[in-house]
């Protein structure tokens, strides 16, 4: 389970734990705002390839 | 009208494509649904079978629905209905089934031709992660993105 939450801008990591033993299973990085603004930027790029009619 | 290079016949077949790598990584991915959220392995199974079953749905009748259809037609014109995909779509989903939905809201998404960024709950940031790295051996690049985080993502991202 998550151990802190909002904490995007610095860059913070999601620490994932099993709920039955609490162990520490793996984490991942939390994107930021940057990330953010990148992300949709290149999923805009991407749409005009995969957007195709439908035939 | 917009044009994209990739028609709906061949998102279909990346589709397809997703599918059999999902059934490979079947028995993988559920026991991280159960280590990760607590189901129980055959619920987490369950949840994979029934998402599956939506894919096949969707591949096997993307054509039949979203296909170009004839609205009139004579001897001098042919009035058609051509559905266009809408462009980036963004995708909030809970933590309770992670796979179900996403292929409920990201997979129906990315048949009709949109673009997809999705932000699981933060209490599955490993389920989003694993469903990433499936979707992107087989998508182009950028098609399908993950966005990790809380509610401050959330906001963000809508």
């Amino acid at each position: 389970m998550i151990k802190h939450d909002g904490l995007e801008k610095l860059n913070m990591k999601i620490k994932s734990y099993n709920p039955t033993n609490n162990e520490l299973i793996g984490e991942v990085e939390q994107t930021n705002l940057q990330n953010m603004k990148e992300i949709v930027i290149k999923s805009r790029k991407a749409f005009d390839v995969w957007g195709g009619y439908s035939s | 009208m917009y044009g994209g290079d990739i028609p709906l016949k061949e998102r279909v077949t990346y589709i397809q494509q997703l599918c059999d790598v999902i059934k490979v990584k079947k028995r993988e991915f559920a026991q991280l649904i159960t280590n990760e959220m607590g189901m129980p392995i055959s619920e987490s199974l369950s949840d994979i079978d029934s998402g599956l079953e939506y894919i096949e749905w969707y591949i096997n009748n993307a054509e039949r629905i979203l296909g170009n259809k004839i609205a009139y037609e004579d001897e001098k014109e042919v009035d058609k209905i051509i559905f266009e995909p809408k462009g980036v779509v963004a995708v909030i989903i809970a933590w309770n089934f992670p796979f179900s939905s996403f292929v409920w809201q990201a997979v129906s998404n990315l048949i009709v031709g949109n673009t997809v960024i999705i932000k699981h709950s933060q209490l599955v940031p490993l389920c989003s992660q694993f469903i990433y790295n499936m979707v992107s051996s087989v998508l182009p690049e950028n098609v399908y993105s993950v966005v990790y985080g809380g509610k401050r993502s959330r906001k963000k991202i809508s």
